[in-house]
């Protein structure tokens, strides 16, 4: 058996990131759509800016934000490199480099869907149109993911994939809480209950976010207690997309590596999962973490791109990069 | 429809007949699927753009051409002979040079060649192997006779094509290739991986598992597609320069686990871009270091340095004397006449029959500043002619070779196009050749050039089995 190659184990871990940031995207810009009648409020199309933190190069090219500039900035638009198309793009380059690992499907279909999405016009954007856009780009990252579980040889390239999906993953969850909470922090807040029943779309909106409205109402039957969300969507073991679960995948994945693949340098980052996860065990029975909770979600995802860190320089071959160098590193990675 | 021309001998009547009878617009729409699954599959040659990427499919036609039994066994005998007379040509020149001393070859269109490494000189390759990779490119001219119209002994490309267009056809006309016993192709890979494996280097970390990889510029070359196709088929490595380093004179690849040896490498960068510390200095594509690792036994570098003064259009002239200089056999593939115009009679000849003559610079690929005396214009040829005085040794001149056509699909019926055929033959311990080759076709009407960036097209090449022969037959020897 040939040893992977560094180069393709890195390749691995940023096509799995950049396809489920262009699902986790489309996700957040359909169930966005559902306030498009309401164009005149302007917040909730700036909250997706402030989610991803690019109001500036926003800024630098639409004059307004309003529902039609801010769909094709995170659409179409391939001078902003956190598009849908420009993630889509960045994950077929990554594929095409791959070609010799991944099955020939997995590439049909990135580059199939990069190609169908690149057609994408104003028309799709329309505000008739964008929820179902949206829905079919998801779809086809679900896909694309399908193709990659179902065929996608179980070597040590695979969990570096899986370790670039759940990283992945767990960023998206934490930066969207983070910004949908703090939506609303300043008027209404979560634990005195009273207003909840009023902010009950809102809160039903977050979770279909995470399509996770059915598991939520299946764990917790009854009200949307935006605490019980919040928790939901950080703590439940068993949901997807919940920080504790794409964690602990995470954990299982660097396991693999060092058990199966007698790769001890996985330790580093090991070291770095086992710090997080101890910080979402105290903050899971923090009784007050609704009042640090900006600060939480800021120290998770510092903590996620120390992981990547790690793998860069364990597995990457990437020399040490000072850490203020780290989160342009993130997206740079084409 | 009729498909009634060309390259038609009894023996094919029963399958041409096939494609007499197929309705032409189903044909037609079939064949516009199958474009669009190789664009699909990625099956394509890459075009860099500033911010994307266009993905070209080099149009195939599905009309193949078809080669007997007994003509495939004249071109694989023929190809055969001339890769083992070029790796025995090449030994000599980088060793005792006999065939320069009695004056065979002239000794300055070897000395004085840009494909020339020093580097080689009195170096012994593994197993003796200079050329592992060859595409003899052959036509066939109107009494039916194959020739040679150039070797390509460096790097050359395509057999990626020969490959996946079986396979297009098999999805797209089932019907079409229903009970045909054909030599099949999907060999490739494998039997390149045994063949390089025979030239495992004697300083290999195992020397019965060598470590084989596949060396590409990267995504950025136009054939990236077919180093992966290859690295795929052999279940081997794609490496660009950047994931390989040297250390010891022993070549290491960076992976997951650290650095791992690596034995053989199959690369597809020219010379110059190998080792910066040994050609050009300012090379980002190559490894500090390789040349020594190979100069050192440790590593194998296919196809060898400097294999590229046997396939210069110059030295070609001289192809059927070096086949019988070291073999003494006759060539089974004959040359495309050719008069080298370092020679002064071949020059005068050349000038006083510009118009019939093709002339072609003997240092440049793709079909470029090639004239066509036939339908060159007055000022064209009086260009070329003024090329050609102030550089003489640059250029070689040939008849103009009437290429044989092959049915073609074209807008509303079948169409004859000029062809001609690159078989690929792979040498380790012995040369194996694979059946069939790139058919290439001059997509436009009259045109003769067939080279991809010239608007031509590639076609399935079917061999048929012989009588005794069963479909996985192919000879090794």
């Amino acid at each position: 058996m040939t040893m992977l190659l560094s180069r393709y184990a890195e390749a691995l871990f940023w096509f799995a990131r950049y396809v489920e940031r262009s699902a986790s995207l489309a996700r957040i810009l359909n169930v966005q759509a559902g306030f498009w009648q309401d164009d005149a409020n302007q917040e909730n199309w700036s909250a997706i800016l402030s989610l991803y933190a690019d109001k500036d190069r926003f800024e630098e090219k639409y004059d307004t934000i309003n529902a039609r500039n801010v769909a094709s900035f995170y659409v179409t638009d391939r001078d902003n490199p956190g598009s849908i198309l420009s993630c889509l793009w960045a994950a077929r380059e990554n594929a095409r480099l791959l070609r010799p690992l991944i099955s020939v499907s997995m590439w049909s279909y990135i580059n199939m869907s990069f190609n169908e999405f690149s057609k994408l016009s104003n028309w799709d954007l329309h505000s008739t149109r964008l929820a179902r856009t949206c829905e079919m780009i998801a779809r086809r990252c679900d896909a694309i993911m399908g193709v990659t579980e179902s065929t996608y040889y179980r070597d040590a390239g695979w969990r570096f994939y899986q370790l670039g999906l759940w990283i992945e993953r767990a960023d998206q969850t934490s930066r969207l809480l983070d910004v949908k909470v703090a939506q609303i922090a300043s008027t209404h807040w979560l634990d005195d209950g009273e207003d909840a029943v009023a902010d009950a779309e809102f809160w039903k909106l977050l979770l279909h976010s995470f399509e996770a409205y059915h598991a939520f109402q299946r764990a917790e039957s009854g009200l949307l207690d935006p605490k019980k969300v919040a928790n939901f969507l950080m703590f439940n073991e068993s949901f997807p997309r919940s920080l504790t679960h794409c964690i602990g995948e995470v954990q299982n994945m660097l396991k693999d590596l060092y058990l199966g693949y007698k790769l001890y340098h996985v330790e580093y980052s090991y070291e770095e999962v086992e710090k997080l996860l101890y910080e979402l065990e105290s903050a899971a029975n923090d009784p007050h973490l609704h009042l640090r909770f900006h600060g939480f979600n800021d120290k998770v995802q510092h903590r996620l791109m120390e992981i990547t860190q790690s793998l860069g320089t364990s597995f990457f071959g990437h020399v040490d990069v000072p850490p203020e160098d780290v989160s342009s590193q993130t997206q740079s990675q084409a | 429809m009729s498909s009634n021309m060309a390259e038609r001998s009894p023996q094919l009547e029963d399958i041409w007949n096939r494609f007499d009878q197929a309705d032409f617009d189903d044909l037609k729409s079939r064949a516009k699927d199958a474009d669009l699954e190789l664009f699909n599959l990625g099956v394509t040659f890459t075009v860099y753009s500033d911010k994307d990427v266009i993905d070209r499919v080099l149009p195939f036609d599905i009309i193949p051409r078809i080669l007997t039994a007994s003509e495939w066994n004249t071109i694989d005998r023929g190809v055969i002979q001339r890769v083992s007379a070029i790796n025995a040509f090449l030994h000599d020149i980088y060793h005792e040079q006999h065939i320069l001393n009695d004056g065979t070859v002239p000794r300055d269109l070897v000395m004085g060649n840009a494909n020339f490494r020093d580097i080689m000189v009195g170096f012994e390759p593994a197993a003796g192997v200079y050329t592992h990779i060859a595409g003899t490119d052959i036509i066939r001219d109107d009494d039916g006779r194959f020739l040679v119209l150039e070797d390509n002994v460096r790097s050359p490309s395509g057999v990626s094509y020969v490959v996946e267009n079986r396979h297009l056809m098999e999805r797209s006309f089932p019907d079409l290739l229903a009970n045909l016993r054909l030599r099949k192709v999907s060999d490739y890979g494998r039997t390149l991986f045994e063949k390089l494996s025979e030239t495992v280097p004697s300083g290999a970390a195992d020397k019965d598992n060598p470590q084989v990889v596949v060396m590409s510029p990267g995504m950025f070359n136009s054939a990236y597609f077919e180093h992966i196709f290859l690295a795929r088929e052999m279940g081997v490595p794609v490496v660009e320069g950047s994931d390989l380093f040297c250390d010891d004179d022993r070549v290491f690849m960076k992976t997951i686990a650290g650095p791992k040896r690596v034995d053989v490498i199959y690369r597809r960068i020219d010379d110059a871009f190998l080792d910066p510390e040994a050609f050009r200095p300012d090379s980002m594509l190559g490894v500090k270091g390789l040349i020594n690792a190979m100069l050192k036994g440790n590593v194998t570098i296919a196809n060898a340095i400097g294999t590229g003064v046997a396939d210069d259009k110059a030295v070609y002239a001289y192809m059927p004397r070096i086949i019988k200089y070291y073999l003494d056999e006759d060539p089974i593939l004959d040359n495309v006449e050719t008069h080298i115009c370092r020679e002064e009679d071949a020059l005068q000849y050349t000038l006083d029959h510009m118009e019939e003559l093709v002339v072609k610079p003997v240092g440049e690929s793709g079909g470029y500043g090639i004239t066509i005396g036939p339908k060159a214009s007055r000022e064209e040829l009086e260009k070329a002619r003024e090329s050609l005085l102030a550089d003489p040794a640059n250029f070689i001149s040939q008849p103009m070779i009437s290429l044989s056509v092959c049915p073609t699909l074209g807008e509303s019926d079948l169409v004859p196009r000029h062809v001609d055929l690159r078989p690929f033959a792979v040498t380790g311990k012995g040369t194996w050749v694979l059946p069939g080759g790139l058919t290439r076709v001059a997509l436009r009407e009259g045109s003769i050039v067939v080279n991809s960036s010239q608007g031509g097209g590639t076609k399935d090449t079917w061999v048929l089995c012989g009588p005794k022969e069963t479909r996985t037959g192919g000879n090794r020897s």
